[in-house]
């Protein structure tokens, strides 16, 4: 028996074909937009899920690893002790020494032609510095002064005072430069 | 329907992007927490004995409390090796820092030119650290008789350690180099003066 499509409202009230086949667009498109945010949801609760479980295991992972770091402690203590000091001694290696000076002093010392003695010196952090020297004739003065010209601290020697007596020779006193 | 499904999809999807954010986030930064804490585990393990050996040096080298008495110790003995004669030695200019502190030694050296000027030379390799802050030469009847300064150094120990997080910091190349050199001073013999044991006197009356 063929079906028969009975409509009992007046014809007035029935949809346009229009209408209807977009209402019908809608209701199809509404199901797939509700399937596609159920599948989308689920993926996303999914991914959260199994995040969060990921997540409280590294947590758990993080605290063992706090736990067998807390047992190393004193060797942490030690190596902060370390850098600590290792970063006051870099402070102090930077602050200024004479020791240089002191050395390329010593070294003239020694080299210092028969006849030349070293009278008197100061040198200090300043930078200030003064040395005197005895020099019993000219030819042992100008290679103590050759001698001194070659000290590689100093940028200029300026000679204060130079005084002779019969009886112990030249008397010579510098002050120098140092480089900047 | 259509509409009210457009709006509840963007209300969702916004709310679970937000919370995927976060876990991402939050799972990179407990992942970052895990590499820290697994480099300084291993770093703690291999580094413990070495460190051991550094910190006795580097203490000798910058004490935590006055070094100015371990300076004299040390000078007195750097003398007698040098044939030296010693006076006048005297601690002055005292300067309490909280980050570093200082003091400097004063005294008065006598002998040839040679020692005297090596006597200077080998205080640079003298622990507790010093620096050569004045030297002033006279002759004298042995020779040369030298004025001398040495400023002495030390620091009190750190107070603070850092939260088991924190990452460890590693000794650089340079400090590396500045460690062989502290290695290479002369240590005092004691780094702090030890109080005897108390022997106690024997009751007489005893059994």
């Amino acid at each position: 028996m063929p079906a028969v499509n009975i409509n009992l409202l007046p014809l007035e009230l029935s949809a346009k074909s229009g209408v209807a086949k977009l209402a019908v667009l809608l209701k199809k498109l509404t199901v797939l937009l509700l399937s596609v945010f159920l599948l989308l949801g689920a993926i996303s609760l999914a991914f959260i899920i199994i995040f969060s479980a990921e997540i409280n295991s590294v947590i758990k992972a993080n605290e063992a690893l706090k736990v067998q770091i807390s047992t190393l402690e004193s060797a942490e203590q030690k190596n902060i002790l370390v850098k600590d000091r290792l970063a006051k001694i870099k402070s102090i290696e930077a602050q200024g020494d004479i020791l240089g000076v002191v050395n390329s002093l010593g070294g003239v010392s020694a080299t210092l032609p028969p006849g030349v003695s070293i009278s008197d010196s100061d040198i200090d952090i300043s930078g200030r510095t003064k040395f005197s020297f005895k020099a019993a004739d000219s030819s042992a003065l100008s290679s103590l002064l050759a001698g001194l010209i070659s000290l590689p601290d100093y940028k200029t020697l300026i000679i204060k005072t130079f005084t002779f007596a019969p009886d112990i020779g030249y008397l010579i006193t510098l002050e120098a430069v140092p480089n900047e | 329907m259509f509409f009210g499904s457009i709006v509840l999809f963007a209300l969702v999807a916004n709310f679970v992007r937000g919370k995927i954010t976060s876990i991402l986030s939050e799972y990179d930064r407990q992942r970052q927490t895990t590499v820290t804490l697994t480099a300084k585990l291993n770093s703690l393990s291999v580094n413990e004995t070495r460190v051991s050996d550094f910190i006795q040096n580097l203490t000798a080298a910058l004490p935590p409390s006055n070094s100015s008495l371990l300076l004299v110790s040390q000078i007195r003995g750097l003398v007698s090796a040098n044939l030296l004669y010693i006076e006048n030695l005297k601690v002055t200019n005292l300067i309490l820092d909280q980050e570093l502190n200082h003091a400097d030694v004063g005294f008065d050296v006598e002998g040839s030119a040679a020692s005297v000027f090596s006597f200077v030379a080998q205080t640079s390799s003298l622990a507790p650290l010093n620096k050569v802050a004045r030297l002033k030469l006279t002759t004298s009847a042995s020779g040369l008789r030298a004025s001398i300064t040495l400023t002495t150094f030390w620091a009190a120990f750190p107070v603070k350690v850092p939260a088991v997080s924190d990452p460890l910091a590693e000794v650089t190349p340079d400090e590396r180099r500045l460690l062989d050199k502290i290695n290479g001073l002369s240590r005092p013999q004691f780094l702090e003066l030890v109080p005897t044991a108390e022997s106690g006197r024997e009751n007489p009356f005893g059994q």
